[in-house]
């Protein structure tokens, strides 16, 4: 049976791997998996019906990302645990949120209005600075969505292979029902939001979020890899995603061209550091940067053998990356050299935000940890 | 027929020829009529079981503690083998004095550590962790997939670049705060431990393997490491190597006990064959529980004292007898039967009425308590041929010394008007009369409604952290604060079991489930840390996409989550995939923690939306969660033993008294006795639980004996006519005076014991103490007072013309 290979060839995962591994294989199985046919049934997913739980410290939980809506920081992560903070990450408070799922991403258009991206294809929506959230769009419809457009891109060009293509991958996805997480999300007004995720999923609303198109047909993305992070850097919008995916829109997130890969490795962040230098980070402490748009790339060397998960420029122009192990690396000469900052985090560190007085606040496994902007220099 | 109304007249026989032999009941006939050879028999079967005795071994078995019918323990014992041991652990943390343990020679010395732990006996070799052990493996990704091995690699050399390898690998483990201290100065060996010694077959001894462990723990804390060492079986092991200080406290009672003795009669011999039957009592009582093949227990090595404590009672009371007789210029052997026939069914009766009320705590299905009960009433019964039967027949060979007995007799002037009486005689007769009476049942009454209000508050279980049987300033007591600090784990593991379908342990709806009720834990204060399938598969999802934070979380995609099953660790399934427990780190096992975390789980499987056919939940397992059930049971038996203890005490004060008058007399002082050892218990700090629980009713036995000593001779007194006042006179003449003598002696002796390097011998001694004191007081004050309204003289004077 197909899935007693499937778990035959997940079992090689426990024993050392292949080298090439993440590049064809990983998307290659998920694909296989989301197909399988034993996917979930029409399944009454309790966890996506009733709102998180008071936790006992909001400062304490697991949460994956983090950004500002005005002065406020706004954290997610998991359980439906969504936190906020206006003493600059000093203290601590849980929003009301109504689901129980892992949130993976956070963005703000302006103070008030804001999404944020779940397990089970969700984005929610907030209107009030992050205090309280709705649902706007659940994996199910989604994979709706992918089917409709993929069809009737067929239906307008029925002998092109590309839309052969793209029908099937939107039925295989549809197959395995709503199990693909959003990862990412862009908000540009209150309006226009784009939200992408597992095996380039990607969505975009322009009335914000009252109806929602698919958009996974614009992303130049062939192997349909996971798409981990976006960043603007300068007026384009890049995406960073698996097996080295990098992405580039010129055109506000209409369309998406593949840019020439940096290295095989997968890449779970993107961002500017300074000058419109693109810097791009991933597994196993690999660190890219592109001075020319993402037409080639050069490594960067960070002294991390773990994976690197959070980076950002600091308002001084000092780069910070910090890796699953806890640490934290600085460059002040734009990237072209990073050394680890002593003492350990303690902590797996998944997403960081630099505070409006300066100090850096990183969120991870064990939930916040402010480090002052003094200790830094 | 074994009645004192078949006495007779008791008259002076100074020489034993004019002595009617057959005089008396057939028993008393048969006893005295073979003294020799009754003596001999005796003899004998001390020297039998005194060298039987010699066997006995101080042990405990962490088994025995646990209520093996309790609904909890029922779950748990069919996952006894899925789970590994996890309840009964030590967990030992080496320290580094200085610097972390990334360090060459702390690793070295914790390398040397943990070979010599895990040759220790009875340590469950295979699932014994350290950093060293080849079972602690990291998992991580690597640019070329995914990857693992063990912590510390087969090419360790101690250089610095390994070293920072071995950092890495601490990492990768996701351990820290479990297997090392959050601030890497510490790390941690898990010993399991099996119930058998694997080297000889036989139960595991821990008082041994606590001397082991702490011999290691004094060699190498001159080595630049300290060890914190914590688990059932060093706080058994301490109490077990304390046990020679406990027996040393034991004697100091017993010779404060002779020489009270001493001081009253005046007379070695006398006083020296009271505790000679009494330590005969104990020697038996070694003896039989060898041959029943038990240990003593901590919690158990009590009882021997106790039974010496109730003998000594019995015993004086014997002796003072005999004393007053041949003061009279009885000849000893008449003197001897003449106190048997007074006193031999009062003793017998408070002496059965022991042993059943002891016995009353086999009900509880704890192996230990049951033990304990056996021991308890074995130790009790032995005492009515030791003490009532042996001890007059010696001393009907010995006698007493003369003057002794004169000077006794001196003491005791026949029952005459109150001014020849002397002062404390005096004040305790003011409470047959009705203004004392009526306050004193006032005061005592207040009392009991006091000792009520405030023993409503007495909890079960334990209330400090740590070991409770130890004082908080202990070593075990510190080194578990030391390590409830560094380490997210510690000694309190509660596990919530849940059942699946084989092959079901991955399927969404149990992870689901098990992960919400994780969680909902998770945010209880009490709850470090947690471990199950659910948090495995929340990590283990990120494991699959090469460790991508976003990606954590239980995806409901059933043939991904299956796909985990290649890498599941081993405690967090079974072979068959079919168990997923659900592992909760408390801070304490206080009896209020336990409760809050029953409650949240119980609450939870009671809901319709988390029963499933995929799935059933259960409690518990883990260290914790037996002491949940136990407490639970012993919250049950709390109840019902007291009230089951009172029905027993109240049903042999009928038979013996005929009159439930009397019987009121008897019983209400014990009561309020019982009411006040609660509040006192609640006041010291003492929850009730395996080792506590038998305190209470052993009170209660202890404190029939007075009643039936002195409510027997005054019924006596007052069937023959005498007023209240007089017959309550001579009582305390007769025996009164030895209950007073006792009750001082005893408590005296015991409230030593708070001195007692073992807080749980401390705490033992100031509740038998009060108990002690304050039977002697109910029997003194409060049951002259009750007399005085239940059983006035003219209630005797119109029954004799008819009886």
């Amino acid at each position: 049976m197909l899935w007693q290979k499937i778990i035959f060839m997940t079992d090689c995962l426990f024993v050392p791997a292949r080298r090439n591994f993440g590049k064809f294989l990983l998307p290659l199985l998920f694909l296989l998996l989301a197909g399988s046919g034993l996917a979930m049934a029409d399944t009454n997913y309790s966890v996506l019906n009733e709102n998180a739980i008071t936790v006992a410290d909001p400062s304490r939980v697991l949460l994956i990302s983090i950004a500002h809506a005005g002065n406020r920081l706004v954290a997610v992560g998991e359980h439906g645990v969504i936190v906020y903070s206006d003493d600059n990450g000093q203290t601590w408070h849980q929003a009301v949120v109504p689901v129980r799922v892992t949130i993976t991403s956070v963005a703000f258009a302006t103070p008030l209005v804001g999404w944020a991206g779940a397990d089970y294809g969700l984005v929610l929506h907030t209107t009030d600075g992050g205090l309280t959230w709705t649902k706007q769009i659940m994996g199910a419809e989604i994979n709706q969505l992918m089917v409709a457009n993929a069809t009737q891109f067929l239906a307008t060009n029925p002998n092109d292979p590309k839309a052969q293509m793209a029908v099937r991958r939107a039925n295989i996805l549809m197959s395995a029902g709503p199990d693909k997480p959003i990862l990412s999300l862009v908000a540009m007004s209150p309006e226009v939001a784009i939200a992408f995720g597992a095996y380039r999923l990607a969505i975009a609303t322009n009335d914000g979020g009252k109806t929602w198109t698919d958009l996974s047909l614009q992303v130049a993305d062939p192997i349909s890899h996971n798409l981990y992070d976006t960043a603007w850097i300068g007026t384009s919008l890049y995406i960073a995603g698996e097996a080295g995916t990098v992405l580039r829109s010129d055109d506000q997130g209409k369309t998406f061209v593949l840019l020439p890969t940096p290295s095989e490795n997968t890449l779970f962040g993107i961002f500017d550091a300074g000058s419109n230098i693109v810097l791009a980070y991933g597994v196993a402490g690999a660190a890219f940067e592109s001075a020319n748009q993402g037409q080639s790339w050069s490594q960067v060397n960070v002294p991390s053998q773990s994976n690197l998960t959070a980076g950002i420029t600091l308002k001084s122009g000092t780069i910070l990356l910090a890796n699953e192990a806890g640490n934290v690396f600085l460059s002040s000469d734009n990237g072209k050299n990073f050394h680890m900052i002593p003492g350990n985090q303690g902590m797996g560190i998944f997403g960081v935000a630099q505070a409006a007085n300066g100090n850096v606040v990183l969120v991870g496994t064990s939930g916040v940890r402010v480090v002052p902007l003094s200790s830094l220099n | 027929m074994l009645d004192y109304k078949n006495s007779g007249d008791m008259k002076v026989h100074a020489k034993v020829e004019s002595f009617d032999k057959k005089s008396g009941s057939w028993f008393e006939g048969i006893l005295f009529n073979n003294r020799l050879v009754f003596l001999t028999i005796c003899i004998v079967i001390t020297i039998f079981l005194g060298i039987k005795s010699l066997d006995v071994r101080i042990n405990a078995d962490f088994n025995d503690t646990i209520p093996t019918k309790q609904p909890f323990i029922v779950n748990y014992l069919k996952h006894y083998a899925d789970l590994q041991s996890q309840a009964n652990a030590v967990e030992i943390s080496v320290t580094a004095d200085t610097g972390t343990i990334i360090d060459k020679n702390y690793l070295n010395t914790l390398r040397k550590i943990s070979d010599k732990v895990y040759l220790l006996p009875g340590v469950d070799r295979p699932f014994m962790t350290s950093l060293w052990t080849p079972n602690t493996r990291w998992i991580a990704v690597t640019a070329d997939g995914l990857d693992s091995g063990p912590v510390i690699g087969d090419t360790y050399d101690g250089s610095p670049k390994q070293l920072e390898g071995v950092r890495q690998n601490i990492l990768k483990t996701g351990e820290v705060g479990k297997l090392v201290s959050d601030n890497f100065k510490s790390s941690m060996i898990y010993v399991p431990l099996l119930e058998i010694n694997n080297l000889t077959g036989k139960p595991l001894d821990y008082g041994d393997l606590s001397r082991q462990l702490n011999a290691i723990r004094d060699q190498y804390d001159s080595q630049g490491v300290t060890l914190h060492i914590i688990g059932f079986a060093m706080v058994v092991g301490d109490m077990i190597n304390g046990i020679n200080e406990v027996l040393m406290f034991f004697a100091v009672s017993v010779l404060i006990a002779t020489m009270f003795l001493y001081w009253y009669t005046r007379c070695i011999r006398s006083t020296l064959l009271v505790v000679f039957a009494s330590i005969t009592a104990v020697v038996w009582q070694m003896g039989i529980l060898s041959l029943l093949g038990y240990d003593l227990t901590p919690y158990s090595v009590l009882v021997p004292f106790l039974v010496f404590a109730i003998g000594m009672s019995h015993g004086a009371q014997k002796m003072n007898g005999v004393m007053q007789d041949i003061g009279r210029g009885t000849h000893p052997l008449v003197a001897a039967r003449y106190t048997f026939r007074r006193l031999f069914l009062a003793g017998f009766a408070a002496l059965i009425c022991d042993v059943t009320s002891f016995a009353v705590l086999m009900m509880i299905q704890i192996v230990a308590i049951r033990q304990l009960a056996t021991i308890a009433s074995i130790g009790v019964g032995i005492l009515v041929i030791t003490n009532l039967m042996m001890l007059p027949t010696m001393l009907s060979y010995t006698g007493v010394d003369s003057r002794a007995a004169l000077r006794s007799l001196a003491s005791t002037p026949e029952p005459g008007p109150p001014r020849s009486r002397n002062f404390l005689w005096n004040f305790l007769d003011l409470f047959t009369r009705r203004n004392y009476a009526i306050g004193a049942i006032v005061f005592m009454l207040a009392l009991g409604v006091f000792g009520w209000y405030v023993g409503r508050g007495v909890q079960v279980g334990d209330l400090d952290n740590g070991a409770p049987e130890l004082r908080q300033s202990s070593q075990y007591n510190q080194d578990n604060a030391f390590i409830g600090e560094n380490f997210k784990t510690g000694s309190d593991t509660f596990i919530v079991l849940t059942d699946t379908p084989e092959q079901g342990c991955l399927n969404y709806d149990v992870l689901i489930a098990l992960g919400e009720l994780q969680w909902q834990l998770d945010q209880l204060p009490v709850v470090k840390s947690t471990n199950s399938l659910a948090s495995f598969a929340e990590y283990g999802s990120m494991l699959m996409t090469e460790d991508a934070p976003k990606w954590f979380g239980i995806e409901p995609n059933q043939p991904m989550l299956n796909s985990l099953n290649g890498g599941l660790p081993a405690n967090l399934s079974n072979f068959t995939c079919s168990f997923d427990p659900l592992y909760i780190s408390l801070r304490d096992h206080k009896a209020k923690t336990l409760d809050t975390v029953v409650n949240v789980v119980q609450k939870f499987i009671a809901n319709p939306k988390n029963q499933s056919p995929n799935f059933k939940m259960s409690l518990a397992g883990g260290n914790a969660g037996i002491a949940a059930a136990t407490n639970i049971v012993i919250k049950q038996a709390n109840e019902n033993m007291l009230f089951l203890v009172y029905f027993v005490v109240i049903v042999f004060c009928l038979i013996t008294f005929r009159s439930w008058r009397a019987v009121i007399c008897a019983v209400v002082p014990l009561t309020i006795t019982s009411l006040l050892a609660q509040a006192l218990m609640v006041w010291l700090g003492i929850g009730i639980k395996v080792a506590t629980l038998p305190v209470v009713a052993l009170g209660v036995g202890i404190g029939v004996d007075y009643a039936l000593y002195v409510l027997s001779i005054m019924l006596k007194n007052l069937r023959e006519g005498a007023t209240l006042s007089d017959a309550y006179h001579q009582t305390l003449l007769f025996t009164g005076r030895v209950v007073i003598l006792t009750g001082i002696t005893l408590a005296t002796g015991v409230v030593t014991w708070i001195f007692a390097p073992i807080k749980f011998q401390a705490d033992m001694g100031l509740l038998l103490s009060f108990m002690f004191l304050w039977n002697m007081f109910g029997a003194m004050v409060l049951l002259p007072s009750l007399a005085y309204f239940l059983l006035p003289s003219r209630l005797f004077q119109k029954q004799t013309p008819s009886g």
